[in-house]
């Protein structure tokens, strides 16, 4: 009993100093913040082909809302040259037309396929954490490696859209699948 | 302790903490691949739409727990009682009715099942993995899963081993230096011959001493050697292919009462359970058109196990055919079955155990239809099912089941659920015969108990009603709450009348009250289970448990078996209670102490207790991790439930270093 009781002091004698000590230290970011900040990175090192130089960069969410506000917050008086960006969430069966970054996150799995037919060969560069998503034809998956988000590229279907790729970002991509002379790359 | 100096040959570069995702746009693309991401909300995607109550136990919630054996890992999920009667046999239990036999509960290891029909149970001592190999155990409270087979009356328990994919290179791990967890070896190599074939081969053994016995008697100590594979093949984008391989043997001390018709009437028998089986297991997933799949699973699994009264060999041939229809509009179909054969031949060793007939094949199948209706896509989910199961015993059963969820936002989901779950007859409710020597000699000779198996055992029936709430708070609180109220009918029970014989034998005279089972019980049982896992820090988690549950049994119209009921509503604490801080910090040094609270089993006269366990973990190089486990600290010994021989046997504080290496 007495162990427990030394214990259980210990333990919030450490969060009590040390949270104190540090306030500043609260949780690290979540795995949405970091995701929501690839897909904004991303379109610094995409080329989309003309068709698909809008006024606006349009980042399309389709899945949780929460995506949706840190992207906002994000891209908020962000440009690319003179190019604004616009955040837009993605109900299921509405116009993808227009989306220069398409972000799939899991909770459309089931509707994964639909989504990846109506958006092929579209100038829309295709991201989504769900496993497996290059194998079911998309572009950039998040993986988890440890506790770190990195990104894997297909560049079959990236060739198909019309969509180039900066070296740059393939340097970084832990895995980089098709072949990079088949015309994805810059 | 000297750990943490042994601890700093790696020194890590720790992330930024706490960055906000607008800091976040000021680092490159490299940068942002090293940030530490936080994982409050650890439930996958998949918890969130179940609309059961489910918990998952991941690879390193296993490892930083620092069990050894798989009814310690259980100690994690709330709502489950584990209780150690001994050094090798354990009491696992979901919402109540806990016992050495507790036989409402289906516990899988990659699909395959591992009670047996002798008393529908789980022998724990032989459910075992190389622990690095484990992936995560899912274990859902209640009769929510309709998909599961037959005995998920109280709960499902699955153990899913990891892909071999994600157990390349080499790894060995030698644990031990307590007084129970002597010496624990792990080793394991992974391969890849082709990109699409990969493999693991594996070899585990151990040697564990006695709980404290009466007398200091050492009789439960005990041993196991085991070895196996798992290939995993990907002929195909579409289709994977797995199979695998164990077989294992070893000896595990018991003790046990024999009765005798003659002086002194009844023998306490220290003994040894020869335990040795094996396994195959072959799956086959195909991924269709429009997110659809279906797998095939086939396993064979022996089983021989020789105690000091009967020896058991069982086989058991299953296949099981799981179709997932994700073409229709707004709803997700499962349809699939099973077959199981399970003959078992038994060799009576002792003349007053029995069951009879001797050779038998329990076989059981299933089918079953589930379809998920999505009322509102991602909203509002309302599923309906059925699974029929036919079994040697009792023939069909219908077990029905519907559940709602409903989930206002990301964050938040509402579920419940309502179902019928069958628990069907085993061999010892059928077929046993015990006679055991109640009192010792009297004026007409000693008194002996027959107690017999009732070839008309029906199956216990529970109609269950469960609600749920899972919550993410601020993103650092996560809640979970699941609450129930079951109703039982046809509960085991002994008979009435139990007449009593004489039996004027010469030279040794005794009497004999005869007594079968009978389906004599009905009642309720009502609990709530809390999990809350709070991550204020980057560095610091904390979990809690708290579960309550209450069962209350009374006899059936003709039955007097108030005495039985106690027995069962006594059986399982009423409340545990537990909390585990979890502190990672730099040089991936990892403190996790952990505080439990079991209250008192008064069937068994098991009083309440409480003790905590701790570990320290820590990277001495790249290589080799090194990790001190304290178990069970805050007492010599404690008691937890009875065991063989009804001996209240003290589980042992100890503690036991770890050495990891990985290549």
């Amino acid at each position: 009993m007495r162990l427990w009781i030394h214990l259980a002091a210990s333990i919030l004698l450490a969060v009590a100093v040390l949270g104190r000590e540090a306030p500043a230290q609260t949780a690290g970011p979540s795995q949405y913040d970091v995701e929501a900040v690839y897909l904004f990175d991303f379109a610094k090192f995409v080329r989309w082909p003309a068709e698909a130089e809008h006024e606006t960069i349009a980042i399309c969410v389709a899945g949780q809302n929460t995506y949706v506000d840190t992207l906002k917050k994000i891209v908020a008086g962000e440009r690319i040259g003179t190019r604004p960006f616009e955040v837009r969430a993605i109900q299921k069966g509405e116009e993808e037309a227009g989306c220069n970054i398409l972000f799939l996150d899991s909770s459309v799995k089931e509707h994964l396929d639909e989504l990846l037919t109506a958006s092929a060969g579209k100038p829309a560069l295709t991201v989504s954490d769900i496993p497996g998503f290059l194998d079911r034809g998309g572009m950039i998956q998040f993986v988890l490696t440890g506790n770190r988000v990195r990104f894997s590229v297909d560049l079959r279907p990236v060739a198909r859209s019309g969509i180039s790729l900066s070296s740059e970002l393939l340097k970084v991509a832990a895995n980089v699948n098709g072949n990079p002379a088949g015309g994805g790359a810059l | 302790m000297g750990t943490a100096s042994l601890c700093f040959a790696t020194p890590q570069q720790p992330s930024p903490p706490g960055l906000s995702p607008t800091q976040l746009k000021s680092l490159s693309l490299e940068q942002l691949g090293e940030v530490e991401i936080t994982t409050v909300s650890k439930q996958p995607e998949e918890v969130w739409q179940t609309p059961a109550a489910v918990f998952v136990v991941t690879h390193d919630d296993i490892r930083r727990s620092g069990a050894t054996t798989i009814p310690e890992a259980l100690r994690l999920i709330p709502g489950v009682e584990v209780a150690r009667s001994q050094s090798g046999a354990w009491a696992v239990g979901i919402r109540g009715f806990n016992s050495g036999f507790s036989k409402d509960l289906l516990v899988l290891i990659d699909g395959r099942s591992v009670y047996t029909p002798l008393f529908e149970g789980v022998y724990w001592d032989v459910q075992d993995v190389v622990f690095d190999n484990i992936d995560r155990i899912e274990v859902i409270r209640g009769p929510g899963g309709t998909i599961w087979g037959p005995n998920a009356v109280n709960g499902v328990i699955n153990i899913i081993t990891r892909k071999a994919a994600d157990t390349q290179g080499a790894y060995a791990q030698v644990a031990g230096g307590g007084p129970v967890d002597r010496f624990i070896g792990e080793l394991r190599l992974g391969l890849h011959p082709r990109a699409n074939l990969q493999l693991r081969l594996f070899a585990k053994g151990f040697n564990r001493g006695p709980e404290q016995n009466p007398g200091g008697n050492p009789y439960d100590q005990w041993h196991q050697e085991r070895g196996g594979f798992r290939a995993d093949w990907q002929p195909t984008t579409r289709d994977s292919v797995t199979a695998s391989s164990v077989i294992y043997g070893g000896k595990t001390g018991d003790q046990n009462t024999i009765g005798e018709f003659f002086p002194p009437s009844q023998l306490v028998v220290d003994g040894e359970q020869i335990v040795s089986g094996g396994d195959i297991v072959v799956r086959w997933d195909r991924q269709l058109k429009g997110n659809s799949d279906f797998y095939v699973e086939g396993y064979f699994d022996r089983t021989i196990r020789a105690t000091s009264q009967f020896t058991e060999t069982r086989n058991t041939e299953d296949v099981d055919f799981i179709d997932h229809l994700a073409s229709l509009p707004r709803q997700d179909l499962i349809l699939g079955g099973g077959l199981r054969e399970s003959p078992s031949h038994l060799v009576q060793t002792q003349a007053t155990v029995n069951f009879l007939p001797s050779k038998i094949n329990n076989y059981v199948y299933s089918l079953f239809a589930q379809d998920t209706f999505r009322l509102v896509p991602r909203r509002l989910l309302l599923t309906v099912g059925s699974k029929f199961i036919y079994d040697h015993y009792s023939g069909w059963g219908v077990q029905p089941s519907a559940q709602l969820l409903w989930r206002p936002h990301s964050n938040t989901a509402l579920w419940t659920s309502v179902a019928r779950a069958l628990r069907t007859p085993g061999r010892l409710d059928r077929d046993l015969s015990l006679i055991g020597n109640v009192t010792p000699a009297g004026p007409n000779g000693p008194i002996f108990l027959q107690v017999e198996g009732n070839p008309n055992f029906v199956p216990e029936v529970l109609i269950g009603y469960g609600a749920g709430l899972r919550q993410l708070l601020w993103r650092k609180l996560y809640m979970d709450v699941a609450a129930f109220h079951n109703q039982h009918d046809n509960i085991e029970s002994y008979g009435g009348p139990a007449p009593l014989f004489t039996f004027p034998t010469n030279p040794y005279p005794y009497e004999q009250i005869n007594i079968q089972f009978a389906n004599g019980l009905r009642g309720v049982s009502d609990g709530i289970e809390i999990a809350p896992d709070w991550k204020p820090l980057s560095w610091f988690e904390i979990r809690g448990s708290y579960s309550h549950v209450h069962v209350a049994l009374h006899s059936k119209p003709g039955f007097d078996q108030e005495a039985y009921a106690y027995g069962i509503e006594g059986s399982s604490p009423h409340r545990e209670a537990s909390v585990q801080g979890i502190f990672t910090l730099p040089y991936k040094l990892e403190i996790v102490p952990d505080y439990r609270f079991v209250s008192a089993l008064p069937a068994g006269h098991v009083p309440s207790y409480q003790t905590a366990d701790a570990r320290i973990a820590c990277h001495v190089e790249r290589h080799l991790d090194l990790s001190v486990s304290g178990r069970n600290l805050l007492q010599p010994r404690h008691q937890e439930i009875t065991g063989d021989n009804s001996n209240l046997v003290g589980i042992k504080r100890e503690v036991v270093a770890g050495l990891t290496w990985y290549w």
